[in-house]
Parts: structure tokens; C-alpha cells; sequence
């Protein structure tokens, strides 16, 4: 009987919850219909300038003009691919730089002072520079974004790698473990929530570095959509790419959170 | 046999060098259970450390079974004071990794832990993770942890007093139980002088500043043939708890007026 009744309050509990998601939703949804409608409106009715601010019937109208002869393909997948690089290369280069450090206490306590200048430098002022080196093209976004993400990367990664407790070593140490299997055993695993919460930050910064480095140098790419809508005063184009470039931005971020839901499954907490 | 000879720690720091023990020279005989208790400070962890390998003393030597002891040996075992499970991995895993980190790990050597799991009532529990289990459950599966490579030397350091007090009593009796059928030597380290003289054959009193033995005890035999929770019961324990107390506060007060 009581059994019976805790069933059905617990049905009752997740009917409310269901119910619940399905407000929030439909809330969001209408919010942003809601908004496109305004805009587009207040655009036509030229509350706002049309000309500068555009309106998302145009926008909608370039999107399947650019979408059928094909150019916003090749824009949004050469951006796409500078992005997941500098993404790829400033993760795994900042991990690797924050094993090495964590690896020999000399190495560390040598480059400590460089990481501080490098960290506290502005990464964007380095453009020119970065250019010289590897020339006005694609070689140059990707060392942007990757400049942009890797120390941030090598300091976090490093000090939480050195905040693992020291006990968990000890445990390993009992069993006469090696500095290898310390880390593998101890200190990785102990540490994969920052490297993840770190690779949610990287994501937005690959797309700053990329879209500035195609600000400064690209002839193709949604950076290069951008600059060039402004030059010849095509704001439509301009909110078409950073409506394609939020797009996906959203959509790299939240496979980051799948992979770190995926990682979390498997642990247990 | 577990043989120290004048074993000296001296610890650098920026400020001072501390000495935190010196003139150590004992031995503990196979199958033997021993306890170390004395003032905070005394240097028991640390002569724990030495034995174990994970400390370097700056003087004396260690031999088990007449061979010295340098670094890390696969004859010794250590529990530290919480379990330290790893939260990542699950029971069996964390339970295996002795195994897998000394190169042990086998389908034998696997069966064999998940007996001892079994044993110690854990054989459900095998596939969850640590933060599911009770701190009594948690320190049980420590213990599976640290027999499992199978040392004959285990280093205790206060493994009971995160516990319950309860917990605590059944968990002394299981170990005690465990490691008498297994014929381990154990080394406990202790606050509790009531479960000192419950575990242990003979006791060795610390005094600090310099940490040395100050006083050995012999459990008197009728106490030691019996289990912990029983000779806490027994008619003479009381009167022994009082003879060591009373030697204990000697050493505290003597501490206390040093400083
Ligand atoms: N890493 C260290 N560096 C410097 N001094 C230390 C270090 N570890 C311990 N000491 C000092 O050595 C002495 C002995 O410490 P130890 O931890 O061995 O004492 P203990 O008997 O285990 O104390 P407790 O009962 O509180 O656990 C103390 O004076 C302590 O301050
Ligand atoms: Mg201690």
C-alpha cells in the first residue's frame, strides 16, 4: 500500500520535471523567434538601419545564395579546420608543456618567470611577428589561435597537476611505483576535470585567435567574410558569418561537454 | 625479522633542521604485532615512512630477515590513515592496483584478491566506486589493497581513527583476525592506547624532542592469545591500560615542561 503510493508520487515527480524541461524550452524558443521577429521588423519599419544592422529575411536570402554556389562551404570549413587545429594544438602542446614541468622541478623553477611574461602578454600583439615567421596565410591563423590558448593551458594544467594530493602518491610509492607510473596512475587521472574545463576554455579562444588572424591576413575564411563585408559595406554578410560562426562555436563546445560527460560516466562521480 | 639499528631522521627545512628521531634499535619478530604511540610529534610516521622505504634516514641501517632494506621493498605494506581509495577507479580496480603496479597482476593473483574481497565482505561492492561505500567499507577495501601483492611486513599508521567507534572495534577484530591466519608482522602506529594494548604483542612507548623509545611493554600473554574486542573486555586489561597511562603522562608532562 505505502509502496504503491511512493510509486506513484515518484511518477507524479518526474511528470512534473518533464513538464518543467518542456517550459523552459518552449521559453527559449519563443525568446529567440521572438527576437528574429523584432529585428526583422524593427529593420523594416527602419527603427534600426537596415543597411548596417540588415535583417534576417536578407540574411536568410545570402545564406541559400552562398550555400548553393558553394562558397560558404568552403569558408566555413577552411575557418573550421584552423579552429579545430589551433583548438588541437594548444591543448595538447599545453598539456605537453605542463608534463614536462611537472616532470623535472629544475625545468619548471627555470621557466617559471617565462610563463609569467608569456602569460601576462597580450597574444594579439604578437601578430605581426607571427606573420613574418610563417608567412601571410593559413600557417599563420593556426599559429595564432595555438599561441593564443597553449600558455594559459600549460599554467593551469601544470598547477593542478601539482595540486594532486600527495597521498594518492604515497598509495602508488608503497608499491614501488616509478615517476612514470605516478603519473599515469595518480596525477592524470586526477586531474582530467581541469584538463577538460580547460579545453572548454581553448574552444574560445582558437576562435579569437582565428577569426584575428584572418582579420590580419586570410583571403578566405568567415574572419575574412567579415573584414571584407565591412570594407565593401555588405553587413549583411557580416551577420551571416557571425551567425554561422556562433553556430558552430555552440556546437564544438558542447561536444567538448559530451566527451566530458562520456569521461565522467565511466568514473562514477 | 624486522631489525633497526640506531636509525636517526633528521629533517632540512629553510629554518631549522629538525631531528625528529634518533637512536632508533629495535626488532620484530615474524608474526609479530607491534605498536608505536607516544606525544604528537614523536616521529612515529616518520621512523613508519623509513621502514616502508618511502624516507631516506640520515643514519642507521634496516634489515628484514637479515638483508638490508634500501628504498622500497615488495616485503612491506602500508596503510595510511584514511584509505586514500582512488575516487576514478572502482573497488576492484583500486583493490588491483598493487598488483598492476608491481607487475603482479594475473588472473591468479586477481581470483585470490577477489577472495580476500569476499572475505572481507566486500563481494557485492567489487564494480562500484569508493564515494558509494561507508568509511568502514572504505578502510576495509584499503586493507584488501595493501595484502594484495602479498607483503609479510604491513606498516599501520593510525588506520582506525577516521572510523566510527564502533566500525573501529569490528574493523580491529577483522584485521587482527586477518592478519594472525595470514602470519603477517604488523608495525600499528596509535593514538589509542585502549587499542594498543587490544592489537598488539608488545608495545613501544615514544618520547619526542629528539622522537625515541622512551619504554617497551610485553602484552602479557593471557591478553594477547585473545581477540582485540575480547581483551578489551578482559578483567586484568584495565588494570594494564592504568600501568602504561600512568607512563604515558610521564612522558607527555616531561615533554610539556621542556618547552
Ligand atoms: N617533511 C617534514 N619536514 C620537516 N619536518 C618534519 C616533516 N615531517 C615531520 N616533521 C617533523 O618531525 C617530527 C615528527 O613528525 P611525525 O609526523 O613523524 O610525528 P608523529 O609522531 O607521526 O605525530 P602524530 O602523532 O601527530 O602523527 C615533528 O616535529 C614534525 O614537525
Ligand atoms: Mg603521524
Amino acid at each position: 500500500m505505502l509502496n504503491h503510493s511512493i510509486k506513484t508520487q515518484h511518477r507524479l515527480y518526474l511528470q512534473q520535471k518533464t513538464k518543467e524541461k518542456r517550459r523552459v524550452l518552449w521559453t527559449q524558443s519563443m525568446l529567440a523567434v521572438t527576437f528574429f521577429i523584432l529585428w526583422e521588423a524593427a529593420s523594416r519599419l527602419a527603427w534600426i538601419d537596415p543597411l548596417i544592422f540588415s535583417m534576417p529575411s536578407q540574411i536568410g536570402l545570402l545564406f541559400l545564395e552562398k550555400v548553393s554556389d558553394g562558397s560558404l562551404l568552403v569558408h566555413t570549413s577552411i575557418t573550421l579546420a584552423e579552429t579545430a587545429a589551433g583548438f588541437l594544438l594548444g591543448s595538447a602542446g599545453g598539456a605537453l608543456a605542463a608534463f614536462l614541468l611537472w616532470w623535472s622541478a629544475f625545468f619548471s623553477k627555470v621557466f617559471d618567470p617565462y610563463l609569467v611574461i608569456l602569460n601576462a602578454m597580450p597574444k594579439v600583439a604578437l601578430g605581426p611577428i607571427i606573420i613574418v615567421i610563417f608567412g601571410p596565410g593559413i600557417l599563420s591563423i593556426i599559429a595564432m589561435a595555438t599561441l593564443l590558448s597553449i600558455v594559459i593551458t600549460t599554467i593551469v594544467v601544470y598547477h593542478a597537476f601539482q595540486q594532486v594530493d600527495d597521498n594518492y602518491k604515497k598509495v602508488l610509492l608503497t608499491f614501488g611505483a616509478t615517476k612514470k607510473q605516478l603519473f599515469h596512475y595518480a596525477v592524470l587521472p586526477a586531474c582530467y576535470p581541469t584538463i577538460i574545463s580547460t579545453m572548454k576554455v581553448n574552444v574560445g579562444l582558437a576562435w579569437v585567435g582565428v577569426i584575428v588572424g584572418e582579420f590580419l591576413v586570410a583571403k578566405q575564411g568567415l574572419g575574412y567574410m567579415i573584414i571584407y563585408g565591412f570594407q565593401v559595406f555588405q553587413f549583411r554578410q557580416v551577420m551571416l558569418s557571425l551567425i554561422v560562426i556562433a553556430v558552430l562555436a555552440a556546437v564544438m563546445y558542447k561536444s567538448i561537454e559530451a566527451l566530458e560527460r562520456f569521461l565522467i560516466s565511466r568514473r562514477g562521480r | 625479522m624486522l631489525a633497526l639499528q640506531e636509525i636517526e631522521k633528521i629533517y632540512f627545512t629553510d629554518e631549522h633542521a629538525v631531528r625528529a628521531v634518533t637512536d632508533i634499535t629495535l626488532t620484530v619478530k615474524n608474526g609479530e604485532f607491534v605498536s608505536f604511540i607516544g606525544p604528537s610529534g614523536c616521529g612515529k610516521t616518520t621512523l613508519l615512512s623509513i621502514i616502508a622505504g618511502l624516507l631516506e634516514p640520515t643514519s642507521g641501517t634496516i634489515f628484514m630477515n637479515n638483508h638490508k632494506m634500501e628504498g622500497y621493498s615488495k616485503e612491506t605494506g602500508y596503510m595510511l590513515q584514511q584509505d586514500y581509495l582512488f575516487p576514478w577507479l572502482t573497488i576492484r580496480q583500486n583493490v588491483e592496483l598493487g598488483l598492476v603496479i608491481t607487475g603482479l597482476h594475473t588472473p591468479e593473483t586477481s581470483s585470490r584478491t577477489m577472495q580476500l574481497l569476499e572475505q572481507l565482505g566486500l563481494g557485492d561492492k567489487a564494480d562500484v566506486f569508493p564515494a558509494e561505500l561507508s568509511g568502514g567499507m572504505r578502510q576495509r577495501a584499503a586493507l584488501v589493497r595493501m595484502l594484495a601483492p602479498e607483503p609479510s611486513l604491513l606498516l599501520l599508521d593510525e588506520p582506525f581513527s577516521a572510523l566510527d567507534y564502533q566500525t573501529k572495534l569490528k574493523l580491529e577484530d577483522l584485521v587482527s583476525i586477518t592478519l594472525k591466519n595470514q602470519h603477517k608482522t604488523a608495525v600499528l602506529v596509535t593514538h589509542d592506547l585502549s587499542e594498543a594494548i587490544a592489537m598488539s604483542d608488545r608495545i613501544f612507548l615514544f618520547e619526542s624532542n629528539p622522537g625515541t623509545i622512551h619504554h617497551t611493554f610485553d602484552v602479557p600473554e593471557m591478553l594477547r592469545s585473545l581477540s582485540p574486542f575480547e581483551t578489551r573486555n578482559h578483567p586484568s586489561f584495565h588494570s594494564y591500560f592504568q600501568k602504561i597511562w600512568e607512563e604515558l603522562e610521564n612522558v607527555e608532562s616531561q615533554y610539556q615542561d621542556s618547552t
